[in-house]
C-alpha cells in the first residue's frame, strides 16, 4: 500500500498505470524528488483523497469504503467527472484509431470490419451512459448536497426530486460486457491475417480501458450511490 | 478459470510467508492472490470465485461486511490456525497448520481451487446442435419468447440455453454473439446485411 511520505516518482516505477490518475488530479510529470503529501500540497489536492485513489486503482483487491464514505460528495464527483473527460479525450478516440490501424494491416480481410462495428456499437452506448451522467446524474447529486448543506428535511414540494439515485444508476453493466466482449472475440475466435503487434496494442489499450472502467464503476456504485442514499434519506424522509 | 485468494491475517508474518508460499508453488496464482489485515478493506467482486485464507473470527468480520456480495459470490473458506490441536471451524472447507509443510499447504490450496467445478474446467466448450440454433435466432434479432416459440420449447429452456452459451464463449451482449455468429458461420451474411444485424 503506498502511503503519503513516498516520493511520487517511485511509485509510479512501480506502477506506471497509475500515470492518468496524476493527469486526472492535475499533476503533471517533473515532479523530482517530492513525496505524495508534498506534491498534493503543491497542487492543493485532498492528499489522503489521493491516495486511496491511487491505492484502490492499483490492487482492485483493495476498496477501503469506509474511508471514501467520509470523503464529500463535491470531491468525489469532480474525480469522477474528470474520469470521464479522459475517457472522451484518451481511451474512446485511441481505442478507435487502434482498431483502424489493425483494419489497415490487413487490407484483404473484411472480417475486421465487423470489429469496427461492434465497436462503433459499444461507443454510442458508452457516450450516451458518460453523457447522461454528467447532463442529469452529477448535478443532481451536486444539487442534493447544497440541499442538505441548507438543512434538512425539506418540505417544499417543489424540491422534491423526480427520482433517485437508484434510478439514475442502473446501466453500467452493459457498458462492461460489451468490453469484455470486444476482447474475447479478439483473444478467442478472431482468426485473420492481420499484424500481431497492432493487435497487441490494442488488447493492451482494451485491458487497461477495462481496470479504469471498473475502478470508476466501484466508485459510483459503491461510494455515490450509498452516499446519496444516505442524503435522500435525511432530506426526504418519506 | 478465475479465482482469487485472498489471504486475511493480523499477524503480518504468517500473510506475509503464506503469500509467498503460494507465489514459489507450482499453482500459477500471478496477480490473483492478494493479502490483507483488515476485511474492511477488501471487494468482493460479483460473480467472481473466492478462496479466503483467514481465521473463523475474521472470515466472520468479512461476511458480516459483504453480505450482499456474499450471496452472489461462489467462495470457499481455509482456515488458518496456529495449532493442529485446535479444532477446526465447521464452515471451513480446509484448513491450514502453523507446522505443516510447504506441500501441505500448496495441496490444501490446490484441493480447493479444484473444488470449484471440476469438470467443467476441463469440459470442450462447444455449442451443442440446440445452443447453435438457439445462437442463430438470437444473432438474427429475437427475443427469447419469439426463439421459445420458434423452436416449440419453453422460454424458461431458451434462457437456460443462453446462459450456457455466454458461459462456454466468454461473450454476454447480443452484437457480440451475433459477432461470433457470422465469424462461425452460423448466419450467412450474403443473403443479410451486416449493418441491420450489429
Amino acid at each position: 500500500m503506498y502511503n503519503l511520505s513516498q516520493k511520487l516518482a517511485d511509485i509510479i516505477h512501480h506502477d506506471h498505470q497509475l500515470l492518468p490518475i496524476l493527469n486526472r488530479f492535475g499533476i503533471r510529470l517533473g515532479f523530482g524528488d517530492q513525496s505524495v503529501g508534498e506534491a498534493c500540497k503543491t497542487h492543493s489536492i485532498n492528499a489522503e483523497f489521493f491516495i486511496e485513489i491511487l491505492n484502490t486503482y492499483h490492487d482492485p483487491d483493495y476498496f477501503p469504503r469506509d474511508r471514501f464514505l467520509d470523503f464529500p460528495l463535491p470531491l468525489i464527483v469532480d474525480y469522477l467527472k474528470k474520469t470521464h473527460q479522459y475517457y472522451y479525450a484518451f481511451y474512446i478516440p485511441e481505442i478507435e484509431k487502434q482498431l483502424n490501424e489493425l483494419i489497415a494491416s490487413a487490407p484483404g480481410e473484411n472480417i475486421l470490419s465487423l470489429l469496427t462495428r461492434f465497436y462503433l456499437k459499444f461507443k454510442q452506448e458508452l457516450h450516451e451512459h458518460l453523457h447522461y451522467e454528467d447532463q442529469f446524474t452529477f448535478p443532481y447529486v451536486l444539487n442534493l448536497q447544497k440541499l442538505y448543506e441548507l438543512g434538512g428535511p425539506i418540505t417544499n414540494p417543489e424540491l422534491l426530486p423526480a427520482k433517485s439515485i437508484i434510478e439514475f444508476e442502473e446501466t453500467h453493466s452493459d457498458v462492461d460486457s460489451k468490453l469484455l466482449d470486444l476482447k474475447n472475440i479478439i483473444i478467442k475466435y478472431l482468426q485473420a491475417d492481420y499484424n500481431d503487434n497492432k493487435c497487441n496494442i490494442l488488447l493492451t489499450t482494451l485491458y487497461n480501458f477495462e481496470d479504469d472502467l471498473r475502478d470508476h464503476s466501484r466508485i459510483e456504485d459503491k461510494i455515490m450511490v450509498p452516499k446519496v442514499l444516505q442524503i435522500e434519506k435525511l432530506l426526504f424522509p418519506s | 478459470m478465475n479465482i482469487r485468494i485472498l489471504i486475511i491475517h493480523q499477524s503480518a508474518i504468517i500473510a506475509e510467508g503464506l503469500q509467498r508460499l503460494l507465489q514459489n508453488s507450482s499453482l500459477q496464482l500471478h496477480d490473483h492472490l492478494r493479502m490483507f489485515a483488515d476485511p474492511a478493506d477488501i471487494t468482493i467482486h460479483n460473480g467472481s470465485n473466492y478462496i479466503f485464507i483467514t481465521t473463523p473470527a475474521l472470515f466472520q468480520n468479512l461476511y458480516n461486511l459483504h453480505l450482499i456480495n456474499f450471496a452472489e459470490a461462489n467462495y470457499r473458506f481455509i482456515e488458518c490456525i496456529s495449532e493442529t490441536a485446535i479444532e477446526r471451524d465447521n464452515s471451513c472447507f480446509e484448513a491450514i497448520y502453523l507446522n505443516d509443510t510447504q506441500n501441505q499447504v500448496i495441496e490444501k490450496v490446490r484441493n480447493t481451487i479444484n473444488s470449484f467445478n471440476p469438470e467443467k474446467n476441463n469440459a470442450i466448450s462447444s455449442l451443442t446442435e440446440r445452443e447453435t440454433e438457439v445462437l442463430k435466432l438470437v444473432s438474427l434479432g429475437n427475443a427469447s419468447k419469439e426463439i421459445a416459440d420458434k423452436l416449440n420449447i419453453s422460454t424458461h429452456t431458451v434462457i437456460t440455453h443462453r446462459k450456457n452459451i455466454t458461459e462456454k464463449l466468454g461473450i454476454k451482449s447480443i452484437s457480440g454473439l451475433t459477432v461470433y455468429a457470422i465469424l462461425n458461420k452460423i448466419i450467412d451474411t450474403d443473403e443479410l446485411s451486416i449493418d441491420d444485424l450489429i
